[in-house]
């Protein structure tokens, strides 16, 4: 590792989850991380933080990676309902999506982080494209409260792989 | 995730939400108010319960305020715990809403 790129890959603890097709909709990977991080002897109020991290990061990977919904739909008039009906129905429909999550305890600076990388199957996006949430907008909040809750969120590949860094808040592995 | 809602006798309405509050509890919210036997004079929302809120929940509290707004009522955000006050001042809800 160059002093470029601070963060090494740790032996300590990892967990890893990939959806494909049908296990997209039946799933709740959400809870499968807070059970993972329970288990690797994180408290409750740690756990709802990154509980909250992983949703937005799926949630933004199931509906604009891999079924190519658009929030611009929840701004129009019973849009908001609209868009969640939408969801079921492309869902129900989807045979070839996929998402994996992985959760990772790694070194940044020194210092271990929960690294939190999300990947789907999608065309991606530009993130570098100006999408400021207009004030009174019902969506496009999802992203700035990654980026509140972590220490980075950065984006890769073709806009489809999301990273985000928190602080590790439990107990290192032996 | 459960919704208690309770009307005053003063026309203030009280929605005490509790758990995660995300797109799965969008009828259940839209119900407990648009569903009223009476029509509210205002409107509360207690977080003491609420774990965390991810952004689709901004957004129903965004319809709530359209709909209290239609009615001339205000919405008044109450108790939220540190997680959840952090996550509303990230979207600055302070600046629509009473967050108490």
């Amino acid at each position: 590792m160059g002093p470029f790129s601070p963060q090494a890959p740790a032996t300590g603890w990892r967990f890893d989850l990939t959806l494909e097709g049908s296990e997209l909709g039946a799933a709740d990977p959400v809870h499968a991380c807070e059970e993972a991080l329970a288990e690797a002897g994180w408290t409750r109020d740690s756990i709802d933080s990154v509980a909250l991290v992983v949703a937005e990061l799926w949630h933004n990977a199931l509906e604009h990676g891999v079924l190519g919904l658009d929030s611009a739909l929840k701004e129009r008039d019973g849009g908001f309902s609209d868009y969640y009906v939408l969801r079921e129905r492309l869902l129900r429909e989807n045979r070839t999506g996929r998402v994996r999550i992985a959760l990772a305890l790694e070194t940044l600076h020194g210092d271990p982080v929960l690294s939190i990388e999300v990947e789907d199957s999608g065309s991606g996006f530009d993130p570098r494209a100006p999408r400021a949430p207009l004030p009174g907008r019902r969506s496009g909040r999802g992203l700035a409260i990654v980026r509140e809750l972590c220490e980075a969120l950065e984006f890769s590949a073709r806009g489809n792989v999301a990273r985000a860094t928190c602080h590790w808040d439990g107990p290192l592995p032996a | 995730m459960p919704i208690l809602s309770t009307l005053s006798d003063d026309g203030t309405l009280t929605l005490r939400v509790a758990g995660r509050f995300d797109f799965r509890s969008r009828e259940t919210f839209l119900r407990s108010y648009e569903e009223c036997e009476r029509e509210p004079s205002a409107f509360v929302v207690d977080l003491r319960d609420a774990e965390y809120l991810d952004s689709s929940a901004l957004g129903m509290l965004l319809l709530l305020r359209d709909f209290a707004a239609s009615k001339g009522a205000s919405v008044t955000l109450e108790h939220p715990r540190p997680l959840v006050a952090r996550t509303l001042a990230a979207s600055d809800f302070g600046h629509w809403f009473t967050v108490a």
